[in-house]
């Protein structure tokens, strides 16, 4: 257990993971950077994390600060994550991004804090314990001169790296099992159509095939539970990696999860060993000491040079923020509303158009068969057999009324067979089925399904029957 | 064959008796040992809550509990807040002009789309009112609505998708396509009205009533 903690290891693989995660927040604190006075300052509208009016007396509620000094500590978290990049004095660095994105990320629930900003804070503050600037980086430029070798990190933060990756498969793998609609693939169906967090157009695409669908959610949580088990066999340790790479590359093509995937992706350079990085890199230089030695510090002109920066950094910042601090009242521009719209918005609070019933249905099946778990109709929906069931599923949208639901069979001679009930507004499937069995009450044809909602005709589907 | 990275890490597990440390080191071993401890026992605390499905309500546990991919929609919402000025005009409050910041598949969406909690949809409002009043002190808002243009995510597909997905071989019909526009999918979507309320004439909401 000490050595698993405690060993000595090379600072290579965890500068790839410095250099990773450094980018990756950087990206995001810059995207942000232009909107810093809205989402953080009190000229702005922040939207804390951990409201007060929801956590009394919480702790985790930071102050507003005003639009400059807003500016200013954006500016610096910007400089910062610039230099945790470059691995300029990377502690310090790491420290001070650590401190603002907590900070400024507590203000705004909405645009900024999401569960990949708590995995970068959890990358911060571990990479912060490493010697994660002691290669690929400015500071092991700068103490070149000093010392002949590169000094070691022990193995603990990167161990808990590891863990933190481990643990976040995991939470994901049971929220996932916990969802009644994970498994029938319905979950990232509607995730993935979602216009916030869903896909561009491979994911759409991906939502209008249901069977790759559940394929798909159960390959993700086979994968999240796999990845914890397997990573630490030394044989399966880089096709795990591999799997994993491929699985959020995936992600990233498919969903709209911000930089979800990236960070993902930095982090599982915790599981990269030395030996890895001199295959992909090579190894100009072993990483290892060649003999002990006293360990100089960095130079104090590195440490001014920094805050000189830094400064520069910011006042530069605070003079060409666009936002106009403290103008915001004066620029603020309300648009008229055309008397349509606000015709449509006072309708709405009459009761609900004919033609809002068509939506409540997300998808309406037909087949000759019902999945286990009766949200599916499978097989041919157009092409049925003599002795066969017709099958229709219909799956609703999540904040339907109670529905009077009525599937009606028209046959080919024009004789209809009905099947009504009440439909509950927490019930997301609406089934029926038709036994085609007897040539007298279902003769050969062509047969239509109407479905309708309180009265309202929403589908209908037709199939062929032959003998 | 031993490597050189598993022969320095004997040599320092051998290190590591404590007898070849000075007091400075063991301290820090010691607060070594007691974050890994920690964080070990917080990240399993956590795991196990959540797998319980009992995650804390403590602020802390946001920090430990990895519960991605909690829900989905299955509609999409634009929300506004609409003002009826003395004059009878409507002006649309939320979102303004101070609102830039946009997120989503087409970069469309504001923060009052994205929290979902609607936590500060009224608080905005009312900063926009006085906002609006400070600058039209002539046509006040009077009356305010807190409304949601929203549509079920199925409009959402792209048109070629659409008629793919919901072509019906036997009818020959796409369905719920809006017959208005030749077969192309609907870009129709409804209005609800969340809140509604009076607005006095210094800006004050008079009391919140939450629409039916």
């Amino acid at each position: 257990m000490k050595a698993f903690f405690f060993a000595p290891k090379s600072p290579r693989p965890l500068a790839l993971l410095r250099i990773a995660t450094g980018m990756v927040f950087l990206y995001d604190a810059v995207v942000r950077w232009p909107f810093a006075v809205e989402l953080y300052s009190t000229d702005g509208l922040p939207m804390p994390v951990f409201p007060s009016e929801l956590f009394p007396g919480t702790h985790f509620a930071p102050l507003p600060l005003s639009a400059f000094w807003t500016v200013a500590l954006h500016s610096l978290l910007v400089f910062a994550l610039v230099s945790v990049t470059i691995g300029w004095r990377t502690r310090t660095s790491l420290w001070v991004a650590f401190a603002i994105s907590l900070w400024l990320g507590l203000l705004d629930q909405a645009g900024t804090f999401k569960k990949y900003s708590v995995i970068g804070l959890h990358l911060m503050l571990l990479l912060s314990f490493t010697r994660c600037g002691g290669a690929w980086s400015v500071d092991a430029l700068l103490i070149r001169g000093h010392r002949q070798f590169t000094r070691l990190s022990f193995a603990w933060p990167r161990r808990l790296i590891q863990v933190l990756v481990i643990a976040v498969y995991l939470g994901g793998a049971m929220t996932k099992i916990r969802l009644p609609d994970f498994a029938n693939g319905d979950l990232l169906m509607f995730s993935l159509l979602d216009d916030q967090w869903g896909g561009g157009y491979l994911g759409h695409w991906l939502s209008t095939r249901p069977n790759l669908l559940i394929l798909a959610s159960i390959g993700t949580v086979l994968f999240e539970i796999a990845f914890p088990l397997l990573i630490w066999n030394p044989h399966l340790r880089r096709p795990m990696l591999v799997l994993a790479v491929a699985f959020h590359l995936m992600l990233a093509t498919t969903m709209h999860l911000g930089i979800f995937s990236f960070v993902m992706l930095a982090a599982l350079l915790a599981f990269v060993e030395e030996r890895d990085v001199n295959r992909l890199i090579g190894n100009g230089k072993s990483a290892f000491p060649k003999h002990a030695g006293s360990v100089g510090r960095t130079s104090a002109l590195s440490a001014v040079s920094w805050a000189l920066a830094a400064g520069l950094l910011i006042s530069a910042g605070v003079a060409l923020h666009n936002d106009g601090m403290g103008t915001q009242h004066s620029r603020t521009v309300f648009e008229p509303i055309d008397e349509e719209t606000s015709v449509d918005i006072l309708a709405s609070l009459t009761p609900a158009q004919e033609g809002r019933y068509d939506d409540y249905f997300h998808r309406v099946e037909l087949g000759n068969r019902l999945s286990s778990d009766g949200t599916r109709a499978l097989g041919s929906a157009s092409r049925f057999q003599r002795g066969m069931t017709v099958h229709a599923c219909a799956r609703l949208i999540q904040n339907h009324p109670p529905l009077q639901i009525e599937w009606t069979l028209i046959r080919p001679d024009g004789e209809k067979v009905q099947f009504a009930y009440q439909l509950a507004a927490s019930v997301s499937h609406a089934t029926v089925g038709f036994a085609l069995t007897e040539r007298d009450q279902t003769p050969a044809g062509e047969y239509r399904l109407i479905l309708r909602a309180d009265g309202y005709d929403v589908a209908t589907r037709g199939f062929i029957l032959r003998e | 064959m031993v490597n050189e990275e598993q022969q320095t890490i004997c040599t320092f597990a051998a290190s590591l008796n404590g007898s070849n440390m000075s007091r400075f080191q063991r301290l820090r071993h010691f607060i070594a040992i007691l974050f890994i401890g920690s964080y070990l026992l917080l990240t399993g605390f956590f795991l196990v809550r959540h797998a319980l499905g009992d995650s804390l309500a403590h602020p802390i546990g946001y920090f430990w509990t990895w519960d991605m991919f909690p829900n989905y929609p299955t509609e999409s919402a634009r929300r506004w807040a609409v003002g009826e000025t003395a004059g009878g005009a409507y002006v649309q409050l939320l979102p303004n002009s101070a609102h830039r910041f946009r997120w989503g598949v087409h970069g469309d969406a504001t923060r009052f789309d994205i929290d979902r909690r609607q936590l500060f949809f009224r608080q905005a409002t009312l900063h926009a009112i006085k906002r609006h009043n400070a600058t039209a002190s002539d046509d006040p808002i009077r009356f305010v609505y807190l409304a949601e243009q929203y549509w079920p995510e199925k409009l959402n597909l792209p048109d070629e998708l659409y008629h793919g997905f919901y072509y019906d071989e036997v009818t020959k019909k796409v369905y719920w396509a809006s017959p208005a526009n030749a077969g192309e999918v609907s870009k129709r979507f409804y209005w609800r009205v969340l809140d509604e309320a009076d607005v006095e004439t210094d800006g004050r909401v008079i009391a919140w009533e939450p629409s039916p």
